[in-house]
This record gives C-alpha cells, structure tokens and sequence, in this order.
C-alpha cells in the first residue's frame, strides 16, 4: 500500500477535490491518498464526492482549522 | 474503511492533541451578550439584527452551506445536492415573502420602490450581472455570505477577498449612474402580482422550483454514472 500526500493549503473549494480527483487516476488500487487541508468546506466537500464514488473515506482534523482527507482506491 | 487505512491514521495522529478553544468561546459569548445588551438599551431593533446576524452565520458555519459550491458543483463534480438545498430554501422564502408581500399590497399601492422584497427591473443587466457575480464567486472561493462566515471561522485569506469585495462595491456604486443610464433604465418592471391573482403567482413559482428539483436530480443520476 503506497500512500500519497497531497498539499492543499491555503488553496481553496474546488481545487483539493481537483486535485484529488487527478491523483486517483495515477494510482494503484490499494493505494491511500491523504490531502491536508485548512479549508472548512474541503472535507465536507470531498466526502460527499467520495461516498457517492463509494471510496472510503475518513475526515480528520489534525488540529483547529486544519484537515486531512484520507481516500483509499478500492477501483 | 480498510483496516489498513484505520491503522494509518491511527499511526500519524494518534498522539496528536488539539488546543481548548472553550475560553475563547465563553469570552466572545460575553462580548457578543454585552452588545446586545447596549444595542438593546440604544434601539431595539439592532440588538434584533445582531442576533439573526450571529444566527445565521452559526448556521452557515454548522450547515456548511456554500452557495458558491450550490451552483459550482452540478457542472464540476455533477453533484446537485446543495443546489437542491437552495431550491427547497428557495421554495419556502417564495411562500414567506408572499404572505408578506400579500399583507402590503391589500393596504398600499403598488409602488416598486416599497415593496418588501426588493422589486426591480429585468432585463440583460441581471444576466451580465449574475455572470460576473458567478465568476467571482469561484475564484474566491465563497458569495458574500460564505466569505464573511469563513473570516469569522478564521480564514486569513477572506480578508482579501473581503478587501476586494468592498472595492469592487465601491467601484460599482460609483458607476452604477453610467450603467443605470445606459441599461437599467430601459428595462421593465414586472411584477407578477399585478397581472396573476395571488394564488396563481405563488403556485406558478413553486411549480418552477419543483420542476427545477426534479430535472436536478434527473441529471445528477443521468451523469453520475460516467465518473
């Protein structure tokens, strides 16, 4: 399992979810990528995208006002 | 959630411990009481805007209600959900707005200028104009409301973008007798009450909504197959 980061601080809606997007075409199924955010909509807004492409996701906010997404590839 | 996934988290923020934001919280409650006491004592109807004000930014904040993504996310993700949040809200401002509305015109003349609800003219203007906005929006990350509540959760970059807001206003208000002259004052006025009864008026827009909401959720299902 390989896991990947992607830095998304300071960037705004949609952009992580861009990014996110494109990254998951790279890898390998199996593989975590986690995108560390400071923006509040970002986890409400990649979790929504990610449960209804039914890929686990978890949102944790490592500290006040700053997130990490972590989306696994299960296809 | 894989287990391996729970194990990586687990292993990169186990340890970690957050600050206590609690006395900040109890020390701005205070400060925001203490101000409405004194908007209380000076008008009352200030201390009543002040509490909405604080009202519905909480509910922005807890809601994460983003008109920005309401109308971004069905072209970008094909995601509809928010933007069917903003019909449903649309819908019951419509009969809100109407009952008041209704209560006005029974006593008042019709005269656009005091209509509550702000009635104004259409035409290509409004067009340009929610373009431009729409644009905007994106860029910044957030409309107007989203941006005020996020410098309030603590986002540094919404100064900004609250800077650019308060020129671009200022701009506008500046020029707004050039574009007033030259488009706006050509549009016509309409307002449906004076040509459809009441219940006509109200039905009709519920019914746009609705069609709205549903066409939403046909094209949310038509296209979320193809990601």
């Amino acid at each position: 399992m390989a896991v990947r980061e992607i830095d998304c601080l300071y960037e705004l809606c949609p952009v992580p979810l861009l990014k996110a997007m494109k990254e998951l075409k790279t890898m390998e199924v199996g593989d975590v990528v986690i995108i560390r955010s400071d923006h509040s909509c970002v986890g409400a807004n990649i979790k929504e995208w990610a449960v209804k492409n039914q890929y686990p996701v978890e949102v944790v906010e490592v500290e006040d006002g700053e997130w990490e997404v972590y989306i696994e590839k299960t296809k | 959630m894989s287990n391996e996934m729970a194990r990586l988290i687990e292993k990169r923020n186990g340890a970690k411990k957050k600050k206590n934001q609690i006395p900040f919280g109890i020390i701005l409650l205070i400060l925001a009481l203490t101000l409405c006491i004194g908007f209380w004592q000076k008008e009352y109807k200030l201390a009543i805007c002040w509490i909405l004000g604080i009202g519905i930014g909480i509910v922005l904040r807890y809601s994460r209600f983003c008109f920005a993504a309401a109308l971004r996310d069905p072209f970008l993700v094909k995601d509809t959900r928010l933007f069917r949040g903003m019909l449903l809200a649309m819908m019951v401002s419509t009969i809100g707005f109407a009952v008041i509305q209704y209560v006005y015109i029974q006593k008042n003349p019709i005269e656009y200028d005091f209509i509550p609800g702000a009635v104004t003219s259409v035409g290509i203007h409004v067009v340009i104009g929610a373009f431009l906005f729409g644009v905007g929006m994106v860029i910044a990350g957030g409309c107007s409301s989203g941006v005020l509540m996020r410098i309030g959760e603590g986002h540094a970059l919404q100064w900004m973008v609250l800077l650019g807001f308060f020129i671009g206003t200022i701009l506008g208000a500046k020029h707004y007798g050039f574009w007033y002259e030259h488009i706006i004052e050509h549009a016509k006025t309409i307002y449906f009450f004076e040509y459809f009864d009441f219940k006509i008026v109200v039905l009709g827009q519920l019914l746009v909504l609705f069609g709205l909401y549903v066409l939403a959720i046909w094209y949310e299902n038509r296209y979320r197959k193809d990601m």
